[in-house]
């Protein structure tokens, strides 16, 4: 049937009221005639409501009027009408036009430029630097080429490991990556002494080449020489001979660590049961869509905010996901503790040995406590320094 | 018996000789019943009356007497007649 509707859509109709006597003379004499006539409907005693197609309205009105028949038209519909209509409607015609071209040419340039950097560097340097390299606000697309600026902006910046440029639609979000200040690791032949490359107090070394510079259970501080690349050789009368060679050792020590951790206060039964609560703001005043129920467990707060071509509006939708109380147990004190506790020791294994953990303080927020906690590790902290040999 | 019985009766013993559909080779109205929602009537001869609640339409066999409610024509062509509402009748008037 859709495909009727289509058809009759396509070829263009018109709804029309035959008012008279002999009403169903006038079906017979129109199908009679080859006239395509449908949704006859009866509207009272004198009337009848029935769609026929354009072409054929002239035809329905002559043998209408053969049988002292009224036809008036309810609607016309149907795409033949659009050609009509756009002749009487020049003006929006014209209008018309003018905005699909404006939707076009606006889609196709670049509105909304987004950096998203944990470099040093700042996002208004970057966007200037991006500007005269042709990357800015109401530029075509097309006359852009991604992999040039990319490829020039990361000439320019070798702190810069990574940066992708992406084109969504008529904004561009630029992923900047840092390179890791990676330590420099020197070749076996260069002369080198080692550091400390963190505060610490000395518990373990391990000295394979050169000259111990600090004791056991020493305090030392980031930049400290812990051993010096050099060999003090002499011989019977004659003056001591210094040799320049690659210090080689291990040298742990105990450093400390303080971090935050946020831990939920409940345990959830069923992770996937949760809702979401929307609430509203536009400008001072706050709708909330929830039931005003504050039976419930706050989980994450995500915050969106309505933008018309970059610009923000003074609307913000709060999406606050959370769980229903009766989904949730709250965990002993213990259990929070034990929790952060090996939260900490997962991370800082990877580092080195956990000696102590240590909670100092905690504060709840949210339904989230926040605990600041002391970690002591016993970890390797010696770093290459190459020997100026000038000194 | 008249000649044209006779035709008839010729047409309808070829018919079933040959098991060809009688609504094509004697002309007779088919009638198609979906449900009680539509009514869909094939060899008509017009419509002899249209109210809201009872239709009826020539064919060769007699008037056929469509009542319900809410009854509207869907579609009218030269074979083909369809009548959709609440059907509650069809009945053949001889």
């Amino acid at each position: 049937m859709l495909i009727v509707k289509l058809w009759h859509y396509i070829r263009g109709y018109v709804i029309i009221n035959i008012k008279g006597r002999h009403l169903e003379r006038v079906i017979n004499l129109i199908h009679h005639n080859n006239i395509l006539i449908w949704d006859i409907v009866k509207v009272d005693s004198g009337k009848i409501k029935a769609r026929i197609e354009l072409k054929d309205y002239k035809q329905v009105i002559e043998i209408s009027n053969r049988l002292s028949c009224e036809v008036e038209i309810i609607r016309k519909s149907g795409m033949t009408l659009w050609k009509w209509r756009l002749q009487t409607r020049k003006f929006f015609a014209v209008a018309f036009i003018l905005v699909l071209l404006a939707v076009y040419i606006i889609s196709s340039m670049v509105i909304t430029i987004e950096v998203q950097t944990e470099t040093s560097i700042d996002e208004a340097n970057i966007l200037k630097e991006l500007e005269e390299l042709g990357l800015k606000s109401w530029v075509l697309k097309n006359n852009l080429n991604m992999n040039e600026i990319e490829a020039e902006f990361l000439k320019n910046h070798k702190e810069i490991d990574f940066m992708n440029i992406e084109i969504n639609g008529t904004k561009i979000t630029i992923d900047i990556v840092a390179s890791e200040e990676s330590q420099k690791i020197y070749d076996k032949s260069i002369p080198v002494d080692l550091i400390a490359s963190k505060d610490g107090i000395i518990k373990d070394m391990l000295i394979i080449n050169g000259t111990s510079n600090v004791e056991i259970d020493q305090k030392v501080k980031k930049g400290d020489l812990l051993v010096k690349g050099e060999v003090v050789t002499q011989k019977v009368e004659e003056s001591p001979e210094i040799t320049y060679i690659h210090a080689m050792a291990k040298i742990m020590a105990q450093t400390s660590y303080d971090k935050d951790y946020e831990i939920r206060k409940y345990k959830v039964i069923d992770e996937e049961d949760y809702k979401f609560n929307r609430v509203l703001h536009i400008g001072g005043l706050v709708i909330n869509f929830h039931n005003g129920e504050k039976n419930y467990y706050y989980e994450s707060n995500e915050e969106q905010r309505l933008k018309i071509l970059g610009n923000e509006l003074p609307i913000k939708i709060d999406k606050i996901k959370y769980y229903a109380k009766e989904n949730c147990i709250d965990k002993s004190k213990e259990e929070l503790e034990d929790e952060v506790k090996d939260k900490a020791k997962e991370e800082f294994n990877k580092i080195g040995q956990v000696q102590n953990i240590e909670i100092n303080s905690s504060t709840v927020n949210n339904n989230v406590y926040k605990y600041k906690i002391s970690i002591t590790i016993i970890e390797e902290i010696s770093e290459e320094q190459k020997i100026d040999k000038e000194e | 018996m008249g000649k044209k019985d006779k035709i008839e009766e010729i047409k309808e013993n070829i018919s079933d000789i040959f098991e060809l559909p009688k609504e094509i080779t004697l002309n007779l109205p088919k009638i198609t019943i979906i449900g009680n929602v539509q009514v869909r009537i094939e060899n008509h001869k017009g419509i002899i009356e249209y109210n809201d609640d009872k239709i009826r339409i020539n064919s060769k066999v007699g008037i056929m007497i469509v009542t319900g409610e809410n009854l509207l024509i869907r579609n009218i062509i030269k074979e083909e007649v369809v009548i959709e509402g609440n059907i509650i009748n069809v009945t053949i008037d001889e």
